[in-house]
């Protein structure tokens, strides 16, 4: 389980979060929806705990903002999956390594990073795709890559922050697709999107965001 | 943690950053020399100043009233001074034969009788060797009743000693400077790497990298750089000393450990400078 409760971070210009409070329950598929600059990326932020709540608190499984020690943070990281508007993929090295760094740089072994890397890959379409680089694929399938490298460790709840933002129509849906597929599989999603019309063609629960505060 | 990763992740690392390593590399070599440089300078005074030091001796003047019986039993005293380690007498006629080895006349020729007083060589002990320790010791053999006059090199000494111990502050001084050169240069070219690699950094803690995972090829990085610079300037001296001294045998004091210490320095340097680096970047 997922918990926010009452949480409140401030930014030394005054933007941020107030009194955010939900919980994302086990299996659910959740959008976070809201202009930019809303907040939306801050609250996946204090989910990752890339930054702490100055009131409240989270819960990700059994870790707390509140008691989380620093050294304890990578693991709770390999519980999420977080993917991002610009994808962040390496271009020095071939679909299947970017894939597979998320598996290195937690010293699975090289047996493992095989099977479950090709598992991703046919989780979202593109297992043919493996030896290519990311800058030879096309927006949509870079997507697919970032989704690919988010869950190739089996992560409890994915984090998409703003996924389809750079993608038209066509290639959005089927990225949501993608989503649809793994969270019907039992992972949590938390998708963070500013584009309303996107939203309503899913019947999934919606929260809304605006000035920091949820409405 | 993968170690195997590390490693190729840290020599990946190098290989984008190939202009900065190689600027890193040569100066770190640079400044090692210099630092062995200094070493072999202060190394080399440091013992002749031992050296000279074990030549010091005392030499304490008996007084002419004193029959070779009381002469015997103030050597004995004297040898029970703390500090001293051994005595020799010099008997009169002993000295007069130094006077006429030394100014090639018998001091009988000159002056029909032997003013030359008995006297006693002290030698010290290796600890006491110091220039404060030699004047407290005279001192207290110029109280035993019996000795007229003590004698050692005492300007000389001191002056020797002066010399060593600025020379000590001016060596330790650069020694200083430039390993805080050192440092800087290591640790810039680590905040390059650094730099360069952010985007990878982020995805890794993102992923769930542990701190030392992701520390642990920038540490290698910097410690690879630091002992190579070590390993080449070491080779530097290890070359140029044994063409000195196989033209001017004796001239340099070069243990063999010294050899090991700059490569050993070199690796320290290059793993405090990755260390500096990743505590305030990383």
């Amino acid at each position: 389980m997922v918990e926010l409760q009452n949480v409140r971070v401030k930014y030394p210009n005054g933007d941020g979060i107030e009194k955010i409070s939900f919980t994302i329950a086990s299996g659910e598929f959740l959008f976070l929806v809201g202009p930019s600059g809303a907040g939306k990326s801050t609250v996946l932020k204090t989910i990752y705990m890339d930054i702490f709540p100055d009131e409240g608190h989270v819960q990700v499984e059994e870790y707390n903002s509140l008691f989380i020690r620093k050294k304890d943070i990578p693991f709770l990281r390999r519980k999420l999956g977080v993917v991002f508007q610009d994808f962040k993929l390496f271009n020095d090295r071939d679909v299947f390594r970017n894939v597979a760094f998320a598996l290195e740089v937690i010293g699975r072994k090289n047996k493992e990073i095989k099977r479950r890397v090709l598992r991703a890959l046919a989780d979202v379409g593109l297992s043919h795709k493996a030896r290519k680089l990311p800058q030879e694929l096309s927006g949509g399938e870079q997507q697919r890559i970032a989704i690919a490298r988010a869950i190739v460790n089996e992560p409890y709840i994915l984090l998409a922050d703003e996924p389809t933002g750079n993608l038209d129509p066509l290639t959005s849906a089927g990225i949501m697709d993608v989503l649809e597929r793994i969270n019907a599989r039992g992972t949590s999603v938390l998708m963070a999107t500013h584009n309303y019309e996107l939203v309503k063609k899913y019947n999934r629960r919606v929260i809304r965001i605006e000035n920091g505060k949820l409405l | 943690m993968n170690a195997i990763y590390s490693v190729k992740e840290a020599f990946a690392g190098m290989r984008r950053a190939k202009t900065s390593t190689f600027i890193s590399i040569s100066t770190m070599t640079f400044l090692l020399l210099i630092i062995g440089l200094f070493g072999i300078i202060y190394l080399n005074i440091d013992h002749l100043v031992d050296v000279l030091n074990a030549k010091v001796d005392i030499q304490a003047f008996v007084s002419g009233t004193l029959d070779d019986n009381e002469i015997a039993n103030l050597g004995a005293k004297l040898v029970n001074i703390d500090g001293v380690a051994n005595v020799q007498l010099i008997s009169k006629e002993a000295a007069a034969k130094e006077f006429q080895k030394e100014f090639g006349q018998d001091v009988f020729d000159v002056l029909e009788e032997n003013p030359l007083p008995s006297s006693f060589l002290l030698t010290l002990k290796k600890e006491d060797q110091t220039i404060v320790d030699v004047k407290k010791i005279a001192a207290k053999i110029e109280r035993v009743p019996g000795i007229d006059e003590v004698n050692y090199h005492g300007e000389a000494l001191n002056l020797l000693n002066k010399f060593s111990n600025i020379a000590s502050i001016v060596n330790i001084l650069l020694l200083l400077f430039v390993t805080l050169g050192s440092l800087f240069i290591v640790s810039n070219t680590i905040r390059l790497i650094i730099l360069a690699r952010k985007n990878i950094i982020e995805t890794m803690k993102l992923v769930g990298a542990t701190r030392g995972f992701i520390r642990s090829p920038f540490l290698l990085e910097g410690i690879f750089q630091g002992t190579t610079g070590g390993a080449i300037a070491f080779l530097f001296i290890f070359i140029s000393s044994k063409l000195v001294i196989s033209h001017w045998p004796g001239i340099l004091y070069l243990p063999d450990y010294y050899y090991f210490l700059i490569i050993g320095t070199g690796f320290i340097l290059g793993l405090t400078g990755s260390m500096v680096a990743i505590k305030r970047y990383l």
